[in-house]
């Protein structure tokens, strides 16, 4: 399930963002470094959560 | 490990001019084994994590795997960025694309000392030790 995800938003995005949405490849790959530039907090903030109010 | 060997080979693997096809299919050939090595040691590491966290922070410990490939991937284009500015972009395809996968090596390295270094899950070191093989016991005693 990781896995597919993670595929899907970053391998697969640039593609289809550049092959199928005709945005540019600079911008399709900016675009890719700043989802994982908010993933890396957000990744974090929200095991702090699932910890607090999960088990 | 076996990430940091392939990635290091793929540095210097001959190319297509050199020796034909062959160079494409060996190429492919390490990527696989790349895919392989992710698929056992991302897993790995998050179960490692999850065993050895404190029972409160579980989710927390486990995150940096996550958070650990992404901040490769951004470490990657980084370093791109950086050798495509200080060489140029010809230079790049003729020898500079080679500088990062080379630099696999390191991570190789940190792969084996790490590993040395690594204990058993604290759960698992309270369990009493084996008496005789599971294998065994589930025969004899629990028919």
């Amino acid at each position: 399930m990781n896995a597919i995800g993670f595929y899907l938003l970053w391998v697969y995005a640039i593609s289809y963002l550049t092959d199928d949405m005709h945005v540019s490849t600079a911008d399709a790959i900016d675009i890719n470094t700043l989802s994982l530039l908010v993933m890396m907090p957000v990744v974090t903030l929200a095991a702090i959560l699932s910890d607090r109010i999960g088990p | 490990m076996m990430m940091g060997v392939c990635t290091t080979l793929i540095g210097v693997l001959p190319t297509h001019a050199e020796i034909g096809t062959s160079a494409a299919l060996l190429l492919v050939g390490l990527r696989i084994l790349q895919g392989l090595s992710v698929g056992g040691e991302y897993p790995g590491s998050i179960v490692f994590l999850a065993e050895h966290a404190p029972h409160k922070q579980r989710g927390f410990y486990t995150s940096w795997p996550m958070f650990g490939s992404a901040a490769g991937f951004l470490l990657g284009s980084a370093l791109t960025t950086l050798i495509t500015n200080v060489i140029g972009e010809a230079a790049v395809e003729v020898w500079g694309w080679r500088v990062p996968f080379l630099l696999g090596a390191v991570i190789a390295i940190c792969g084996v000392y790490f590993r040395r270094h690594m204990s058993e899950p604290p759960a698992f070191e309270e369990a009493r030790p084996l008496d005789e093989l599971p294998l065994f016991a589930a025969v004899k005693h629990h028919w």
